[in-house]
């Protein structure tokens, strides 16, 4: 390699390493959401504006709290909050600093009008799938939010549709999961990022405990508490 | 469209008169200011004013696709006075493609020229003797007529013709006549109506029938500057007629986004209860409507496409999941947790919350019960009283919970006024589990005195997740 002549201008590595540097910094910003909670590591890489992110825990381990947290942080994104028996509490939002007026609560349960035709099969989890992709494809929203009753979009195959259709629109499609294995990948691959919140900490703050970005599963785990 | 500002669309397609009234109609969402001739065969639009809104190109695009849904061909002709305009529009459809300057206008248009809203007998019995009076002098087109002097007149042509004279000549020196524009009432009902071209047994031909309809029909409530909040379809069968109501929980503007939902509801309610006949005709008319102006793009904002897009959304997932299912919550007035909010289909940002800065209360649980769930209460120990009653919301939970602490309590006073499930007064309380989980749990005043009782009931009424 050529040594820099002149040692009061810049080497031409360092310009190279620089540029590399703000481009992927500047493509992360496009794509994703930043999130203040995450582990430093991940900070500046966020939520993906187009893709899956899995929020696990145990219940009353943090999980809305988390999501919660990232819907404050950005106010102008709206937000599609659905679930199948909604228990959600919209007053606690007030609480988080998360404004009602901009959260579309969808409770699709299996008891509501189904009109579907092809819906003898799982009747709950097709009428699920059809009501996320309708708001995907609305593209109103900035976040889908699908609490707690993720086990009815179950295969990989309508996984990767959602993940297809939240890449044209351009929204983070969130599911909140309860589960019991903790600090287990899940094995389900069109999941962008996967995230575990517990409340292990002294104080009883949700941590976030990264266990997947970017489609790889990260080999030591990543935490941070709130 | 500085000079020119009044258009006339002259349909030129032997049309009913339906179709022409509904055009007419439709054409109010370009100018208030609008005129029908009679008998109906030209439209005249008052575009004053209007030069920041459309270009003339602009203007003549719309009108012809909407007269095209209509089933009507058009020419159309600008003008600084709708008399000009008929007849520069009558020559267009007379010479398509031949440049049409005034010296060519014959005497014989004068009749559109005296009397452009409307056209009956008795005028033109009138202008018949103007007109042969003037022939025959070799007075032939309206530019011989607009060089004659004006004194002269009366006594060669008589006081009748020499006021025609005076109009045509104003008119043509760029002039306008001081006529009265004629007010354009609108149809009380508004419904579209149909025959198919054969008796049918499958929705599939009607539906494609109905999108037309419904293209004409969204055409017409917008041009009253209003969206519709609930149709009927009548499907005209052989033996009887039956009827389909579709309510939009918010009012819709939008002709593909009905059509989806109609398409829903009726494929649905034909596979519940199958026609028993063939269908011969189709009708489709509006139930009721809001005021709802169209909303202009905003050049750097997306926030009326957004505001349409969620109203469409609703409307969509509401015909499918039920009304209710959809909802943006609305605080109510209520002491009791449970109450504290309702739903409400509401546009976007139209149900007016916003965050709260200091809360009057402590922090409440994100997730909460529909109904609070009976526990009992063993020393540290927690446990679900009736494990079969509550099957449903702890499927997946330990029903057993050992706490670590308490923290509280928080007084809820009951709604005596309201028969409420559980009543009196609520000591809540925020316990931390074992297992890492918040939870927030209630115990009625009474049936505890302290926390520190022994098998005691309490209720489990939300996740702090």
């Amino acid at each position: 390699m050529q040594k820099n002549p002149d040692p009061t201008l810049p080497d031409i590595t360092d310009i190279k390493e620089r540029l590399a540097l703000e481009f992927r910094t500047s493509r992360h910003a496009s794509e994703s959401h930043s999130f203040s909670l995450l582990p430093p590591e991940f900070a500046s890489r966020g939520l993906p504006k187009g893709g899956l992110v899995e929020i696990c825990g145990s219940p009353g381990g943090g999980k809305t709290q988390t999501l919660a947290r990232f819907m404050a942080e950005h106010p102008a994104l709206k937000v599609a909050w659905v679930e199948s028996e909604l228990t959600a509490y919209p007053l606690a939002f007030l609480d988080q600093g998360v404004g009602l007026d901009r959260i579309l609560f969808v409770e699709c349960s299996p008891a509501s009008g189904c009109n579907s035709r092809n819906s003898s099969r799982n009747p709950s989890g097709t009428q699920l799938l059809w009501v996320l992709h309708q708001i995907l494809a609305s593209q109103v929203f900035g976040v889908l939010v699908c609490g707690l009753q993720t086990e009815l979009v179950a295969s990989d195959l309508e996984l990767r549709r959602l993940q297809l259709a939240a890449e044209k629109s351009g929204v983070c499609v969130v599911f909140l999961k309860e589960y019991v294995r903790v600090g287990q990948p899940h094995g389900t691959w069109p999941i962008t990022v996967q995230l575990e919140v517990s409340r292990d900490g002294a104080d009883g703050m949700p941590k976030i405990t990264v266990l997947r970005h970017r489609g790889r599963a990260c080999q030591l785990s990543k935490s941070s508490a709130f | 469209m500085s000079a020119q500002q009044i258009l006339c669309v002259l349909i030129t397609s032997a049309s009913a008169p339906k179709a022409v009234h509904a055009f007419t109609e439709s054409c109010f969402r370009f100018t208030p200011k609008l005129a029908l001739r009679d008998p109906p065969e030209a439209v005249f639009l008052d575009l004053k004013g209007c030069e920041k809104l459309y270009s003339a190109k602009t203007i003549e695009e719309r009108v012809r696709i909407m007269a095209g849904r209509f089933g009507l061909t058009i020419q159309m002709s600008w003008a600084h006075d709708p008399a000009l305009a008929l007849v520069r529009a009558r020559a267009h459809a007379r010479l398509p493609g031949q440049s049409k300057d005034l010296p060519e206008f014959s005497l014989s248009t004068l009749t559109d020229f005296i009397s452009p809203f409307r056209s009956d007998e008795e005028t033109r019995k009138e202008l018949q003797t103007s007109q042969n009076l003037l022939a025959a002098f070799g007075v032939k087109t309206l530019s011989d007529l607009a060089c004659l002097p004006g004194p002269a007149l009366v006594s060669r042509f008589g006081k009748k013709t020499a006021s025609i004279c005076a109009q045509v000549q104003t008119i043509l020196n760029g002039g306008t006549c001081a006529l009265a524009w004629p007010r354009y009432e609108v149809s009380s009902s508004i419904f579209e109506s149909q025959e198919l071209p054969e008796e049918v047994d499958v929705l599939e031909p009607v539906f494609f029938v109905l999108k037309a309809m419904m293209e004409q029909l969204f055409s017409r409530v917008r041009g009253r500057a209003e969206k519709v909040a609930a149709l009927c379809v009548e499907l005209d069968l052989r033996n009887k007629s039956r009827s389909f109501e579709v309510r939009f929980p918010l009012a819709q503007g939008s002709a593909p986004v009905c059509m989806l939902v109609l398409r829903e509801k009726l494929s649905s309610e034909v596979t519940r209860n199958p026609l028993d006949d063939l269908i011969r005709g189709v009708k489709l008319s509006v139930l009721e409507t809001v005021p709802g102006a169209g909303a202009q793009r905003d050049f750097f904002s997306q926030k009326e496409e957004q505001a349409e897009a969620w109203d469409d959304l609703v409307s969509r997932l509401t015909a499918k999941l039920g009304l209710g299912r959809v909802f943006v919550p609305v605080l109510t007035p209520s002491f009791l947790p449970e109450k504290t909010w309702a739903r409400q289909t509401a546009a976007l940002n139209g149900a007016q919350i916003k965050n709260w800065g200091s809360r009057p209360w402590p922090e409440r649980p994100l997730r909460m019960l529909a109904e609070p769930c009976a526990l009992r209460r063993r020393g540290p120990l927690l446990e679900i009283w009736d494990q079969s009653s509550h099957q449903g919301v702890f499927q997946k939970r330990s029903p057993i919970w050992r706490v670590l602490s308490w923290e509280g309590p928080e007084r809820i006073s009951a709604q005596w006024w309201e028969n409420c499930p559980i009543g009196g007064d609520r000591d809540y309380y925020r316990i931390k589990t074992q297992s890492g989980e918040w939870l927030w749990v209630f115990h009625l005043n009474g049936e505890a005195q302290s926390t520190a009782s022994v098998s005691t009931k309490v209720y489990l009424h939300g996740f702090f997740d």
